[in-house]
């Protein structure tokens, strides 16, 4: 354990892919290193790659982490903030709503 | 009657324990102790090890605990400074995460382990530094800057609970809260010389942390002595209705548990945890620890814990995949940074983000969006849970057939240099290997000072325990800590 | 070429809770913008979910009503995209593990065969808040109010016909929600809402064709039309030698037309795992033995009852059984009334009328349903006539005086005297010896005049049915002379 294996990874990623991937995290294109961050994430991914070697026949995820189930509340009303509170950090607001740039619907 | 001690005769030393007793007892306030370790705070700001100070509030708590104590009040930490890393939310007081994102950010709510913290009486002295949220081994990604190991302040502390570790070890505060998702209690703890303990997950609620993995993270305290750990963990522990995968179990007497004996405990060794990787030094100590508690009537029995080795693996799936989802929500709508750069609403959301959030932590949300997208979920998320129960199993097995308590090395390596690690994000990730199972299982794990090495960096050896069996942790870590001296040493320039 | 039509409903039920689905911020509908928000519907840091009971049982009922198997194991999942309304950034559903499966639902068709529709899923999940678009200030407002309701997923297979099935299938729905009383399911506040999935065919032909999915459909009248235009432009495509394409379009109701939805990218990942912050939902057999013997009657089951144990029509059933409160209000009526029949007619004619009239709910009624069962019972009794019980009612009803009340104090006790009604019936047979002779040469019309006139003579109070038996005596007698 411990040693530092740098296969190169089963699924190597195109700049393309990591652009689409950076989209998807909502972060912005434009202001990131692609290449930069594709090496490094073919690095990382290349390690993570030991994991098709693991034998897993017949073995469930572990889904959960706690022991529960059925863990509930009573359909019962607690506190709300008031509005001040809910508009207090917003970076942008009108009356009592947020506020965003304008949502185009396609 | 009582009389006040004049402050120069309270040491920065004291534990947790002692300074509450010397509070209950009247013969120090709350307020005297509070303003001692607040000036300590500032006179060592070098450290960095704190983000937000609320001096004036701290003075307050302390006050009102002083006017409480007078009143005939009764708790356990009734008056004592405690310092919260700031991942943990503190209602009114700016809680940042070590992220730009959230530099800003003041929670109208407090974490329920702050709750519990000010019903045993304890004041908030401080908010301590932490890797960008909660993602480093080394406390050198947060937006305020690195944290030094005081130790040898051209090293890390270690991460992510970086600034709790330093201010403990330093004596800036007798005990701080941390957190561990793959080992940042434990590491930062190992590399400070001072004690970390991660309880069994659903422990202690998580309502009100800042969520990096969900079925990772947990909450826990970081001392200089067990038995404040034991009080501690004990304060933070127990069924939360505001957090569902915490546990209704009982919590038992862990500071009773510390007076357990431990003849004839098996103390597992577990042989993929000292092969090469593991420094000479942190290894020849974890095992002499080994023989320590030998000496002390335990049984060593040689384990084996084999799928350890991909423990890394499978948390680099894991981790960023929940990081991914649970960093979602920072888009600077309803609170946090918004990038005033932004044209439209998309680039609301890209651009404060991209903003917003460090270099690693967007590493591990696209590594999280990867393995989570369609394609790739089976081969990397669900072969990642699947391998996660067999490292489970194994450490099930160990303690099913085999022994009672698991020693390992905590960290590799001692305190490595400033700079030394951060080119190369896995070679960063490294430092975690022997911490990370322990996570992924749910069980609780401690690590404890045990020695130094040449350089008089200290080493810790982690001791991992069955699930909710924190009580055997604790007596075997009390017991090592009883004929070991390695916690009482104070690094140079801090006494 | 000839197609056939092939609908799959995705409907959304918003449950009426008080508490959202995972903190206890207030589910209500309306409220001040932002105003039933708490940390959790904030998104703030280091806020956790857990569910809220009533939404797992309403879950299971609604499982039980519609023939569903309910999993034993269920959990909730993630469904990650970026929108302002759904502030975690992720919404809180069920994926391949939900609540409920494999169930069925009957709907009637106007020419009264029935059909069985099958439901692939149904499944829980929050509702996002609510974005308002502002032009002129080139900003969208956003209201989180709604972000947390929770809600139940209804998937059909495509088994739906024609746009007459739908709007029958979703009427069938509606009615069952609101008799489990788990939702108002009202389409124009949004408590009911629907997505229709729709494809073409050709006749005989078992793979199906691409399908489009319409979006902002908002009321039962807007189902039929959306799905019709939908029809059609999915023919004329299909007879022009095109490809019908896979897409999401949306209703407009002001042209009845669909529109695809512009510049929507390549179609989102969701990434959906399980939630780690929730632990999964096991139902054993007890917990759904006990919804089930405390779920309220269903409609249909209701509507057998009516009509085999009360012997009602089938029509009567159904117009008795279409909202719970009616039914409700029709067996208080026959509990207290005793006479079922009776009182399904005076519940469905007299009272129906009234409330129409007033433009009231019978919810709002009035006139209670026990007040209402005691008068049918006086009637019954024959204490007093049916047309004298009209006046008592509308008197009732602006009143609110009881029925018994009103009879006494105006004196209306019709009158069952037969010696008295039998020399009033002498007295004018007597004095109209033209008519009796007319008569009694065969003018059987007349008859309506004699009682006519024992009415008046009466003042409206005889017996209507002693009236009638004793007149027709009393002419048979004198036919005899």
């Amino acid at each position: 354990m411990g040693e530092e294996s740098r296969p190169v990874s089963s699924h190597p990623l195109s700049e393309d892919a990591v652009e689409k991937l950076i989209k998807l995290s909502a972060l912005d294109p434009q202001s990131e290193d692609i290449p930069h961050l594709r090496g490094e994430l073919e690095k990382i991914l290349g390690h993570v790659d030991s994991l098709q070697g693991v034998d897993v026949s017949n073995v469930d995820p572990t889904s959960h982490a706690s022991e529960a189930h059925n863990v509930f509340r009573n359909d019962v009303l607690g506190e709300h903030l008031p509005i001040e509170v809910v508009l207090g950090q917003a970076p942008d607001s009108s009356g009592r709503y947020l506020r965003v740039p304008l949502i185009i619907e396609g | 009657m009582s009389t006040s001690l004049p402050p120069t005769q309270i040491t920065p030393d004291i534990s947790a324990i002692d300074a509450a007793r010397l509070v209950a007892s009247g013969e120090v306030s709350s307020v005297e102790l509070t303003t001692l370790f607040l000036d300590r705070i500032e006179a060592h700001r070098d450290l960095n090890a704190f983000i937000e100070v609320p001096r004036e509030r701290a003075l307050a708590e302390a006050a009102e605990a002083d006017a409480k104590r007078k009143q005939g009040a009764i708790a356990p930490l009734l008056g004592v400074p405690i310092a919260v890393k700031d991942l943990i939310l503190t209602q009114g007081v700016r809680t940042t995460a070590a992220s730009k994102i959230l530099s800003n950010f003041i929670p109208p709510y407090d974490a329920t382990v702050v709750s519990r913290l000010r019903a045993a009486g304890a004041v908030v002295v401080g908010k301590t530094n932490l890797d960008e949220f909660a993602m480093g081994s080394s406390n050198e990604t947060s937006f305020f800057g690195p944290v030094k190991n005081p130790w040898d302040t051209s090293r890390v502390p270690g991460g992510s609970s970086g600034g709790s570790a330093a201010a403990v070890a330093a004596r800036l505060a007798p005990a701080a809260l941390g957190t561990d998702t793959g080992g940042s209690i434990r590491q930062p703890a190992a590399l400070c010389g001072i004690v970390g303990m991660k309880p069994t997950y659903g422990r202690v609620s998580r309502y009100g942390v800042v969520a990096y993995a969900s079925s990772l993270d947990q909450v826990g305290p970081m001392t200089r002595t067990v038995a404040d750990s034991a009080l501690l963990c004990g304060v933070l522990s127990g069924e939360d209705k505001h957090d569902a995968t915490s546990s209704n179990r009982a919590v038992p007497d862990l500071v009773a548990a510390c007076q357990r004996p431990v003849k004839g405990l098996r103390v597992g060794i577990p042989r993929e945890y000292f092969v090469s990787g593991l420094s000479p030094e942190v290894k020849e100590s974890v095992l002499r620890v080994a023989a320590t508690l030998e000496a002390q009537g335990m049984i060593p029995v040689d384990i084996s814990l084999p799928h350890s080795e991909v423990g890394l693996a499978v948390y680099y799936v894991l981790a960023p995949a929940e990081a991914s989802s649970n960093l979602a929500r920072y888009d600077g709508i309803r609170y946090g940074h918004r990038s005033t750069d932004a044209k439209g609403l998309t680039e609301v959301y890209r651009k404060s983000r991209s903003e917003g959030f460090g270099r690693e932590v967007k590493r591990r949300i696209v590594i999280g969006s990867f393995v989570l997208s369609s394609g790739y979920y089976d081969a990397y998320y669900i072969r990642a849970q699947k391998t996660r129960t067999l490292i489970a199993q194994d450490f099930s097995n160990a303690f099913r057939d085999k022994c009672d308590v698991i020693l390992a090395p905590t960290s590799p390596t001692t305190a490595f240099k400033a700079g030394e690690k951060t080119a190369d994000p896995l070679a960063m990730y490294l430092n975690d290997i022997f911490t990370i199972p322990v996570n992924l299982a749910g069980l609780p794990g401690m690590s404890v000072p045990c020695g130094f090495d040449g350089q008089g960096l200290p080493i810790g050896a982690q001791l991992i325990g069955r699930p909710f069996d924190e009580e055997t942790l604790f007596s075997v870590a009390a017991a090592f800590e009883r004929v070991d001296t390695s916690w009482q040493k104070i690094p140079n320039g801090y006494a | 070429m000839e197609f056939e039509v092939v609908i799959g409903l995705e409907t959304h039920v918003q449950l009426a809770t008080s508490s959202k689905i995972f903190c206890g911020a207030s589910a209500a509908y309306g409220g001040y913008p932002n105003e039933h928000v708490d940390p959790l519907t904030l998104a703030l840091p280091g806020t956790l979910p857990v569910a809220n009971k009533k939404v797992i049982e309403a879950a299971i009922m609604m499982g039980l009503a519609t023939n569903c198997q309910i999993r034993r194991y269920s959990r909730f999942a993630r469904k990650h995209y970026y929108y302002p309304d759904l502030p975690k950034g992720y919404q809180i559903s069920q994926y391949d593990e939900p609540i409920c499966e494999a169930g069925s639902v009957e709907i009637k068709l106007q020419s009264g065969a029935k059909r069985v529709i099958g439901l692939k899923r149904i499944h829980m999940e929050e509702d996002a808040g609510k974005n308002i678009h502002d032009v002129r200030t080139e900003s969208s407002l956003v209201d989180l109010n709604r972000a947390g309701v929770p809600l139940l997923e209804v998937v059909t297979e495509p088994d739906l016909r024609s746009p007459a099935e739908a709007a029958e299938y979703l009427r069938v729905i509606r009615q069952i929600v609101r008799f489990l009383g788990i939702s108002d399911g009202n389409m124009e506040e949004g408590s009911l809402r629907c997505d229709a999935n729709i494809s073409l065919r050709p006749l005989g032909q078992s793979a199906y064709g691409t399908r489009a999915e319409i979006k902002n459909i908002n009321s039962f009248k807007f189902v039929e039309r959306a799905i019709e235009y939908e029809i059609a432009r999915q023919q004329s495509v299909l007879r022009g030698g095109g490809v019908v394409i896979q897409e999401t379009r949306l209703f407009d109701s002001a042209s009845g037309t669909t529109r695809s939805m512009r510049g929507k990218e390549e179609s989102a990942d969701y990434r959906y795992f399980p939630d780690p912050d929730l632990p999964p939902v096991v139902v054993e057999e007890s917990w759904i033995e006990q919804i089930r013997s405390s779920m309220p009657p269903l409609p249909a089951a209701l509507r057998r009852r009516l009509i085999d144990e009360y012997g009602l029509s089938e029509y009567d059933a159904e117009v008795l059984t279409a909202e719970r409160s009616t039914v409700d209000y029709y067996l208080a009526v026959a509990n207290a009334g005793k006479n079922r029949k009776l009182a399904a007619n005076w519940v469905t004619t007299e009272l129906f009328g009234l409330l129409k009239r007033d433009g009231l709910d019978i919810e709002n009624a009035p006139v209670s349903a026990e007040r209402l069962g005691e008068l049918v019972g006086l009637i019954d009794e024959g204490v007093i006539s049916g047309k004298i019980g009209k006046t008592v009612f509308e008197d009732m009803w602006s009143t609110g005086r009881s029925a018994a009340a009103i009879v006494e104090e105006k004196g209306l006790r019709q009158n069952s005297d037969e010696g008295e009604i039998a020399r009033l019936i002498e007295g004018v047979l007597d004095s109209n010896p033209t008519q009796l002779g007319q008569y009694l040469s065969g003018n059987e019309r007349l008859f309506p005049y004699f009682v006519g006139q024992v009415m008046k003579a009466t003042k409206g109070m005889a017996n209507p049915q002693i009236l009638t038996k004793l007149l027709q005596d009393a002419l048979k007698r004198r036919t005899g002379e």
